[in-house]
């Protein structure tokens, strides 16, 4: 599953069900908005999608993943909109038959969704704000 | 040609509008519309980090428009 969403992501919603019968690995990676960045007081995030380039790409990265890693389950659900101080906005669950194909799975998808996904993402400080991973940033 | 350019970000706030039509010579590629684009909207001009898709895949800036392409800058993601 791919999911973009502007709800809250919570974890006990994902946690319900019993993993795949031939897997002997389930996996759960949340990101969380953290408090602070580069020495500042992070008020909270806000984050913006290309919703439907975002879709298709998340989908290839999660293709390409079940197929290198074997995986039985893969899902991939990020949040947009404003996201506070230790909410999730990203959560991946990888199940497999063993752990390290979870583990190298998971890092796989987080390394190309900062690579290749159209979301952006907007640090709100005590002080101002800025965007995240531009060089172009006027503030 | 017609050709409809999508913003997203820094760009959009920059701009303070998240889409453009702007018509375009046949055989105009992405550097060339980038010009133009700079022409109307001068203030783009001082981003230079950014990727551009067509048509929602991702293109190098030698990539040939046709009409009603939809072209999307896209400044540095930062998902996660």
């Amino acid at each position: 599953m791919i999911d973009i969403t502007k709800n809250e992501i919570v974890l006990n919603d994902y946690m319900s069900f019993k993993n795949e019968p031939d897997s002997g690995s389930l996996l759960f990676f949340c990101g969380t908005t953290r408090d602070n960045n580069l020495n500042k007081k992070v008020k909270y995030l806000e984050y913006e999608a290309f919703e439907e380039m975002a879709l298709i790409k998340l989908n290839e990265i999660r293709k390409l993943a079940i197929s290198e890693w074997n995986l039985n389950k893969l899902e991939i659900i990020h949040r947009i909109g404003i996201v506070d101080i230790s909410e999730i906005s990203l959560l991946i669950i990888a199940s497999s038959p063993h752990r390290n194909e979870s583990f190298r799975a998971i890092e796989y998808v987080i390394d190309e969704l900062k690579k290749s996904v159209p979301i952006w993402k907007k640090e709100f400080y005590l002080d101002g704000d800025a965007w995240i991973g531009s060089h172009d940033n006027p503030n | 040609m017609n050709i409809k350019i999508k913003f997203f970000g820094q760009h959009k706030e920059e701009l303070s509008k998240s889409e453009l039509n702007i018509d375009v010579d046949s055989n105009c590629n992405i550097s060339d519309l980038i010009k133009i684009l700079i022409k109307g909207e001068p203030k783009f001009s001082k981003f230079n980090s950014y990727a551009v898709a067509v048509n929602l895949n991702y293109e190098n800036f030698e990539y040939i428009l046709k009409n009603g392409d939809e072209v999307a800058i896209i400044p540095p993601v930062s998902g996660g």
